[in-house]
């Protein structure tokens, strides 16, 4: 069993190390298990989020019909997330020295963040698909 | 054009884009070594004046379009750049083995960085070394032997690039097939409204009811 005293050290010690404390710190850690950035939903981003809400109203024609207006939300959050995936496709490309470097882990690496990318991609477009289909539903 | 770069501005001018698609066109591409800017914005150019697009849908799948067929494109530079790379891997480790002093114990690091310096010359100058050249093709090393080396050794990450090209390729042509679509329907119904407004009959009606 744990001595009080040993206990009383451990407490101590731990209460040193819980983290960054000033707010550049925290702003650095919050970035820490930061990749991509794809699986934050698009809307999330202010700027983005008043391009979509413009182009979604003028997809859904001005119309009041909620699941128009909802199909004409997911059509244009898709194409912006489009638009943030292939920027994070061509940083990977970037980092690995454009076509300069094609071998050994470097390519690997690339190949295997383009992949996960990929699965991004998919995804969005097959939303995309499913909500177009929707709309031009008569 | 006061000067021979196109941008997304005079893509404005020229073309009636839509006020809430346009920060999709005006995002400036994120360009690789070997691409420039008006590159990117002809190529979008020559998708607008193609297509047509009209309404605003159109015009997102358009843009998306115009996407794929860039990204297609760096997919094809990229495959020949890792064959390429792997040419100059695959000649240098033929170069390590087929050396007289191959078998030399301690010379192996003298001979791999001679080798390199070899495979990357003759990869820059293919006139560059005609001996070692000949000393390959002797040892049965020819172009063709090279190249089939260098595709073996691309061939994992060729397969990874080939899948991302085929997808891009799928997207393309389901896109081509929505905009087809797209315009028939659009067509379609506008035909079917000017018959309402002018209370016309479709014409094989016609036909029947004057039989």
């Amino acid at each position: 069993m744990t001595s009080t005293r040993k206990a009383a050290a451990n407490k101590r010690n731990a209460s040193l190390s819980t983290g960054p404390r000033t707010l550049g710190g925290k702003q650095r850690s919050s970035l820490n298990s930061y990749r991509h950035g794809l699986a934050t939903p698009i809307a999330k981003h202010t700027s983005a989020a008043v391009n979509i809400d413009r182009l979604a109203t003028v997809l859904a024609a001005y119309s009041n019909d909620y699941w128009r207006i909802e199909k004409a939300r997911v059509v244009a959050e898709s194409h912006f997330d489009l638009a943030r995936i292939r920027v994070a496709r061509a940083e990977v490309l970037w980092r690995v020295g454009g076509f300069e470097n094609c071998v050994g882990d470097e390519l690997d690496q690339a190949l295997s963040a383009l992949e996960k990318i990929a699965r991004y991609e998919q995804r969005t477009r097959s939303k995309l698909r499913g909500s177009l289909e929707a709309m031009l539903d008569p | 054009m006061a000067n021979d770069s196109y941008t997304a501005e005079n893509m404005k001018d020229d073309f009636e884009i839509p006020d809430e698609v346009l920060p999709l066109v005006l995002a400036h591409p994120r360009l690789l070594p070997g691409e420039t800017r008006d590159e990117f914005y002809l190529m979008l150019e020559l998708m607008f004046s193609t297509i047509l697009p009209d309404t605003e849908l159109e015009w997102l799948t358009t843009i998306d379009l115009a996407w794929l067929q860039w990204e297609i494109q760096r997919y094809r530079r990229w495959k020949n750049a890792i064959i390429m790379s792997n040419r100059t891997a695959a000649v240098e480790s033929v170069l390590c083995r087929t050396h007289e002093g191959a078998a030399m114990s301690g010379a192996m690091s003298m001979i791999r960085a001679e080798s390199k310096m070899h495979a990357r010359e003759m990869s820059i100058n293919p006139n560059a070394h005609r001996d070692v050249r000949a000393k390959l093709e002797s040892h049965g090393y020819d172009t063709d032997a090279i190249n089939a080396a260098a595709f073996v050794r691309s061939l994992v990450p060729l397969a990874t690039i080939e899948k991302f090209l085929s997808s891009a390729r799928h997207q393309v042509m389901m896109t081509l097939r929505e905009v087809g679509l797209r315009r028939e329907f659009e067509r379609r119904a506008r035909e079917a409204m000017k018959r309402i407004d002018t209370n016309q009959t479709p014409p094989e009606e016609a036909e029947q009811t004057e039989a």
